[in-house]
């Protein structure tokens, strides 16, 4: 599966900086959201899950020159082979 | 004449306006989203009333027990601080004196604080905190005149 998503990633993924100065490829997406009757924002952060499998919250991540933090512990999402994060700038 | 809950509401309103960390972003029974960028802010709700007859006339006078929900709403990794620090500032604002803590006047007992309820949403960007203080007092008014508080 991991192999499959390869690909996709390679040719939509965004390069995603680690504090350690390691890369791997993600989707960001950034959707409006609200709580408590307000509008803010959501990002999320999809990649596959072996090419950052120690990801944690607090990490901090530079994807295009903005530097973002992982707000919680990612999670395992279809079969487990990807993973998403919320970040938060 | 408007109803006594929409003269409460506006009153409180207008008492809450202008604290230190919120300023005039205050919304009356606001339905629409706010942004983001609007926060710090406070909504002002008059909510659901008890009702009970003062007496056997007709159409007679009634004790209204009424809910006043305060909902302080802050964003950012500082979002719990910012909810407390409002907090204080409502609570301080709202017992400034007899008059301020019954509304002008219109209610019989000073505003109650009578619980908090506060929440986080730590997936959104910001992070968001909503902090609700609910207040509980008592007005009387006549049953066909609910436009004037006794």
């Amino acid at each position: 599966m991991t192999d499959d998503l390869a690909p996709l990633y390679r040719d939509f993924g965004l390069v995603v900086t680690r504090a350690d100065a390691s890369t791997f490829r993600a989707v960001l997406d950034a959707p409006s959201r609200d709580a408590f009757e307000v509008r803010a924002g959501e990002l999320r952060l999809r990649y596959i899950t072996a090419d950052a499998a120690d990801l944690a919250e607090a990490d901090t991540l530079t994807i295009g020159g903005t530097g973002y933090t992982v707000a919680t512990p990612p999670e395992r999402i279809n079969d487990g082979s990807e993973s998403e994060a919320a970040l938060v700038t | 004449m408007s109803h006594v809950r929409q003269q409460l509401r506006d009153t409180l309103a207008a008492t809450l306006t202008g604290l230190a960390t919120t300023g005039a972003s205050v919304y009356v029974n606001r339905a629409k989203a706010l942004a983001a960028a609007q926060l710090p802010a406070l909504v002002v709700r008059v909510g659901d009333e008890s009702i009970e007859p003062l007496d056997m006339g007709w159409p007679g006078t009634l004790a209204r027990n009424v809910r006043f929900d305060v909902e302080a709403l802050a964003s950012g990794a500082a979002a719990a601080d910012t909810l407390d620090t409002v907090l204080a500032e409502v609570e301080v604002a709202l017992t400034a004196s007899w008059s301020v803590a019954t509304l002008g006047d219109r209610l019989k007992m000073p505003l109650q604080l009578e619980g908090v309820e506060v929440a986080f949403e730590d997936e959104t960007n910001p992070p968001l905190g909503s902090l609700i203080a609910g207040f509980v007092s008592t007005y009387h008014a006549a049953a066909d005149v609910p436009g004037t508080a006794i």
